[in-house]
């Protein structure tokens, strides 16, 4: 028997007491959603979860149902995915096709952040630098980190990156930081 | 409706006796949020391919041909239903053949189970390939 046909049946024969039928289930309204947009971008978990700043199997426990993640991790998996945090949690969202094929603005310029970070962290490894990331280096360090980056990257201003949990708008990212090495 | 990438059906055999059909309605009775929980997992997984939903964990291959669809309800109780996907159906069908209580799968039991479910899918590929 089909599992939709069963459902039916046990939902005539044994309806569920009235507050777990009055339920939403928004864990799993978020898995299929999220499922969805990512696929539909083309996109990895992996490159998800670097885009948001979150490990892998965080993703992969939010895609299973399992996951109750905190407003700020909505944020920005909802940015990282290019809509709204109410698109997330619209139950016919997944019935949709998301707008264009390609993998949203947001992602692609976190991917290209993720990249320059690999990049520079590659670097500083083999001169014997000192750690590049921004929360272990000092003002002058993260200076000339900055200026380097923003030199990498092809958006300059506007564009809300986010990498390593912290949220960094460029252009303020680029006035005061890389403008002070210049 | 979600999007589906496949059916799904309860295993019965040729008399049309269901073991995970009496178990799933043992449940709705005793466990209405487990039970829900059971539905959403499973649409979960028709949502997903087999391999994005081994990835996930949503699912365990616990063998060369059963998979494991793994259900959480609440902090103690947790629920196993292994299935199959018979090649004939080209990956458009997954076949549920249990619904057990992950405490009642101690030991030998869990092993015994999948055993058991690989019986039924030879049995069903019998039944219902027989042109293959």
């Amino acid at each position: 028997m089909r599992v939709g046909d069963f459902f039916s049946r046990i939902a005539e024969e044994i309806p569920a007491p009235a507050e777990v039928a009055a339920e939403i289930d928004p864990p799993f309204i978020l898995a299929a959603n999220v499922y969805h947009l990512r696929t539909a971008h083309g996109l990895t978990q992996t490159q998800l979860a670097r885009a948001v700043g979150i490990a892998q199997p965080r993703i992969a426990e939010i895609e299973r149902g399992d996951a109750n993640p905190t407003l700020g991790t909505l944020v920005k998996l909802a940015h990282a995915l290019g809509v709204s945090v109410s698109v997330l949690l619209d139950p016919a969202c997944a019935d949709q096709d998301p707008a264009g094929d390609t993998e949203p603005p947001a992602v692609t310029a976190n991917l290209q952040w993720s990249q320059a970070v690999e990049e520079l962290e590659e670097i500083s490894a083999t001169a014997g630098a000192q750690e590049t990331s921004s929360a272990a280096a000092e003002p002058d360090d993260l200076a000339q980190w900055a200026a380097r980056l923003v030199e990498r990257l092809p958006h300059g201003r506007g564009i809300r990156q986010v990498s390593k949990g912290v949220v960094f708008e460029l252009s303020v990212f680029e006035s005061t930081y890389a403008q002070r090495v210049r | 409706m979600p999007k589906f990438l496949r059916d799904a059906e309860f295993y019965e055999d040729a008399q049309g006796q269901s073991e995970v059909m009496k178990q799933l309605g043992a449940i709705a009775r005793s466990d209405a949020r487990g039970y829900r929980t059971i539905q959403n997992k499973i649409t979960l997984l028709r949502q997903q391919t087999l391999q994005d939903a081994l990835q996930s964990k949503l699912i365990r291959k616990p063998s060369a041909t059963i998979y494991v669809l793994r259900v959480q309800s609440g902090a103690a109780v947790s629920y196993r239903l292994p299935f199959f996907e018979p090649l004939c159906r080209h990956g458009s069908l997954i076949v549920f053949t249990h619904c057990e209580r992950r405490r009642g799968l101690q030991g030998d039991a869990y092993s015994t189970l999948i055993e058991q479910a690989e019986t039924l899918r030879e049995e069903w590929i019998q039944r219902n390939c027989k042109e293959r």
